[in-house]
């Protein structure tokens, strides 16, 4: 992802318009090979050094686009603290005998101050380590000290491809609301959208227009009053989803700038983005996993399933959560966890559950994803809990909704 | 004693050199939390930090600070007088600070002296 200051726009009236990269640019694709190449090369060695490289490479000449093809680089490698011994522990003790030596300095130590070589070869011979090991652990953990072990390569255009789309994320940062129309996509087209939504958990309406097309309404991070980070994040995660319809076109609602300026931002299709985002098949959100395995453990009458349907309700559609199947009876009821939520959606929702479901449900929110600076009482039929789930009330009311209890 | 720096390299550098605790951004809340138990117990006599101790920071323990660079707003220069200047007892407080002859600093230090905490 780019951060804020790597962002190029220009305004065109109330408009926000990115200056996209050309990806067929001898002079940017020689950049983006020449940045490539370093990357490739530093396995192995530190984010410090890898920073330096690159500074030593570009030096002053660095723009803001190398500067950003730089980011998205760093952002697929992955760096591990490399130290035999945790360094926390480590450089705790060294400091504490360092303070020891300090106050009560042993022999010569008296006379000529401190010897920081005798500190480190005390602890040294605590540890059944090398003076240079100790040393060498001291700060492992620093990020600048952290070791490239893995460097996701890819290929120059795809990395200019990779630049303009997160060119657009870095501006979807700053929207109130964004309309997404999507239209002559098959069936499993929608299905993945609007299941992309739910694992993103974004706040979203979904209205149909059309027998083959969909408006998504969708809360922009800066419309919350908390969360606004961790939303903004899942939000610009959802566009490669969305750059993966054939027709589309997005209008998003911003605030720009330290006024926070009303501006527009629109792409379509036509803008050519390209994703090399891989259709995802995953659709429980990683938080919720521990309820599910929670859940398996504890409730031997139920059985717990990804729920992939989407169902129709009212004009809209329900994708619920998971299948949580009676063993005895045989009977199913369908439970709902919601994502980012603010009161008045989640009741509008739940009125629409009770109009509208024809197969039991439960519908839960948790008060780590309410999003409003105030949340006073829910209407029952709302269940709330704390962070996640409990599988034990999950399997009580639910048994409770097949007349069970 | 609190040392504080500008900029997090030279907190790194000293505490490399010199083998005392240093918190930064990068030093974790568990970690922080020891360090400054551990000042206030008498474990460590010497933290370096950057500018992150302070606002909310409680060190009464610290009676010597050692200011390393000039570059710091009059509201942060209050800030790190005020660390030292807790009641501990019956503590007295210095804070030293180093500033290079012909460089700015020497401008920075002057007008830091016009806040009324030094009246």
């Amino acid at each position: 992802m780019l951060t804020g200051k790597m962002v190029r726009v220009r305004y065109a009236r109330d408009r926000i318009v990115p200056y996209y990269l050309d990806v067929r640019d001898e002079s940017l694709l020689l950049a983006a090979e020449q940045l490539l190449e370093l990357y490739r090369g530093m396995e192995g060695r530190t984010r410090g050094e890898l920073e330096e490289v690159i500074e030593e490479t570009f030096g002053d000449d660095a723009s803001l686009v190398h500067q950003g093809l730089a980011k998205l680089l760093e952002d697929r490698c992955e760096f591990e603290v490399v130290s035999g011994q945790p360094p926390e522990a480590v450089r705790a003790l060294v400091f504490r005998t360092a303070t020891l030596q300090r106050l009560h300095p042993v022999g010569e130590q008296a006379s000529t101050g401190f010897d920081r070589q005798a500190v480190l070869e005390q602890v040294a011979g605590m540890l059944n380590l090398g003076v240079e090991e100790v040393e060498r652990s001291l700060f492992a953990d620093l990020k600048s000290e952290q070791k490239l072990i893995r460097f996701k390569d890819t290929t120059a255009e795809r990395l200019l491809e990779r630049y303009n789309v997160a060119l657009a994320q870095a501006v979807l940062l700053r929207a109130t609301r964004v309309h997404v129309s999507i239209t002559g996509e098959p069936p499993a087209r929608y299905r993945q959208l609007l299941r992309q939504l739910k694992f993103r958990r974004l706040l979203c309406e979904a209205e149909r227009t059309g027998p083959d097309s969909y408006t998504l309404h969708l809360d922009g991070p800066l419309s919350l009053f908390s969360s606004t980070n961790k939303y903004g994040l899942q939000l610009a995660l959802f566009l490669p989803a969305v750059l993966l319809c054939k027709d589309f076109e997005l209008r998003a609602e911003l605030r720009w700038g330290a006024q926070r300026k009303p501006k527009l931002f629109l792409l379509t299709h036509r803008d050519r983005l390209v994703t090399d985002a891989p259709d995802y098949g995953m659709f429980t959100p990683p938080e919720l996993a521990l309820f599910v395995e929670s859940f398996r453990r504890r409730q031997a009458d139920w059985e717990i399933a990804e729920e992939t349907e989407v169902y129709p309700l009212g004009n809209g559609y329900w994708v619920p959560d998971f299948r949580l199947l009676h063993k005895a009876s045989g009977e199913v009821v369908l439970l709902e966890v919601l994502g980012f939520w603010r009161k008045a959606s989640a009741v509008k929702h739940l009125q629409l559950l009770q109009r509208h479901a024809t197969l039991p449900y439960l519908l839960a929110v948790s008060d780590d994803l309410h999003i409003e600076e105030q949340l006073d009482e829910l209407p029952p039929g709302l269940h709330r809990f704390r962070h996640m789930p409990l599988a034990d009330e999950i399997a009580r009311l639910a048994a409770q909704a097949i007349g069970r209890a | 004693m609190l040392i504080f720096t500008y900029d997090n390299a030279t907190v790194y550098q000293i505490a490399r050199d010199y083998l005392v605790p240093a918190i930064t951004h990068q030093t974790k809340t568990k970690e922080r939390k020891q360090i400054l138990d551990g000042f206030q117990t008498g474990e460590y006599s010497v933290v370096v930090t950057s500018r992150v101790l302070n606002e909310g920071v409680d060190v009464p323990a610290a009676n010597v600070g050692i200011i390393l660079s000039g570059t710091s707003t009059v509201r942060e220069h209050v800030q790190r007088l005020g660390r030292l200047l807790r009641k501990h007892g019956e503590k007295q407080a210095v804070l030293i600070e180093v500033v290079t002859r012909g460089t700015i600093e020497e401008f920075i230090t002057e007008r830091r002296r016009q806040h009324h905490a030094y009246q």
